[in-house]
């Protein structure tokens, strides 16, 4: 399965169903903003995740990766919108497990609280989740966006640096050049309402939170540990926000175990694993 | 454009096959000025991304279905090992997964 339709959007989708695969167990990934995308999980932790026998569903984010990139409808709001939609479309109604990293534990802290019946669990890599400090992780990456959009547009490409061995950075800025000029992604981040610490505590499902020790976002770590009841936090010495690219081994192991604990909480459904 | 010395004619064949779908994926235009052997490196060469390597798995597993288990072949590796591989050495696991019966020898495996 490559595209599917939802929410009005067509989705990038990568399904990976393990041969003796859980019943009704499956891990959705969700990547982080702008120049990431479902690459980033599909190379680190589905192949892991399929391994311990659940289905690892993996997808980009509208606008990102190979997924449509529609003008608008790129508020925190809009990415649960669009999760909830393609669960729907690709007939998932068990509840899932989340993995989301950086602005993808964002959607999946959000679609815990909003979708309850629809989550069994939550991984949440690196999320922010409230006024860090004055001023939201939001408008600061508004802000950061902002700057970058404005680069972007003065400089524009040259035509000369389109050649085989530039390939790759062209394709990142042309990439990054559309979604922050051509979308209302900063508008709509801007405008997204942070998730306040009182909120995290409708979350009912068991949550594993990881941080990098000198991430910027650590201080998120501590609002998780105040007001999520059922929360293991993890925290890596020595690495800042980049926990997935420079701690793999450790957070796939971390994950791993994680669901491993959940699943085994799960009588039928650890029978069949152990089976 | 795509004959490679030491390659079996079956090898030559899911090659032409293999540059078929870098085409789709990648668009002809950053192919045009490049000679694809077996040599090639998806990496150095043709600077895929890694999204566009999913993308050719996708593919893959479309033309050559189940027999060719991608994921499971790319799972013993790195990203960086995964995206420095040359298309020879692709073609071959591709070759050895739909003829396994079949000495794939001489195989230039990059």
């Amino acid at each position: 399965m490559a595209d599917v339709v939802a929410n009005g959007v067509k989705f990038h989708v990568q399904r990976l169903v393990p041969q003796h695969a859980i019943p009704e167990t499956t891990v959705v990934f969700v990547h982080g903003l702008i120049i990431d995308n479902l690459s980033s999980f599909y190379y680190t932790l589905a192949g892991p995740v399929m391994d311990a026998g659940a289905e690892a569903f993996l997808y980009d984010l509208r606008g990102h990766g190979r997924s449509e990139r529609p003008p608008t409808g790129y508020g925190p709001d809009d990415s649960v919108a669009d999760l909830a939609a393609l669960l729907d479309a690709c007939g998932i109604d068990h509840p899932v497990y989340l993995l989301g990293n950086s602005y993808g534990a964002v959607v999946a802290a959000r679609m815990a609280m909003t979708h309850p019946h629809r989550v069994a669990g939550i991984i949440l890599v690196e999320g922010h989740y409230a006024t860090v400090g004055g001023s939201s992780w939001e408008e600061d990456m508004a802000n950061t966006l902002t700057a970058g959009a404005m680069r972007l547009e003065r400089d524009e490409l040259p035509a000369q640096a389109f050649k085989l061995s530039q390939r790759k950075f062209v394709k990142f800025l042309r990439t990054a050049d559309s979604l922050l000029n051509g979308t209302s992604i900063i508008t709509d981040l801007a405008c997204g309402r942070a998730i306040q610490p009182h909120e995290l505590r409708t979350i009912e499902c068991p949550v594993l939170a990881v941080y990098g020790e000198a991430s910027e976002l650590i201080g998120a770590a501590r609002i998780l540990r105040d007001n999520v009841g059922d929360l293991t936090l993890e925290i890596y010495p020595g690495l800042a926000h980049t926990v997935l690219a420079e701690a793999t081994d450790d957070l796939r192991a971390s994950s791993v175990r994680w669901l491993g604990e959940q699943w085994a909480e799960r009588p039928a459904l650890a029978l069949v694993a152990a089976g | 454009m795509t004959k490679s010395p030491g390659i079996t004619t079956t090898e030559d064949a899911i090659l032409d096959q293999v540059v078929g779908i870098l085409v789709e994926v990648i668009g002809e235009d950053f192919l045009l000025d490049v000679e694809v052997t077996s040599a090639t490196s998806f990496n150095d060469d043709l600077a895929v991304e890694s999204i566009e390597f999913v993308a050719l798995a996708e593919k893959l597993r479309e033309r050559y279905g189940d027999r060719v288990d991608f994921v499971a072949f790319v799972g013993e590796m790195d990203l960086e090992e995964i995206v420095s591989m040359t298309v020879g050495r692709l073609v071959t696991h591709i070759h050895q997964c739909i003829e396994p019966e079949t000495e794939s020898g001489g195989a230039n495996h990059g």
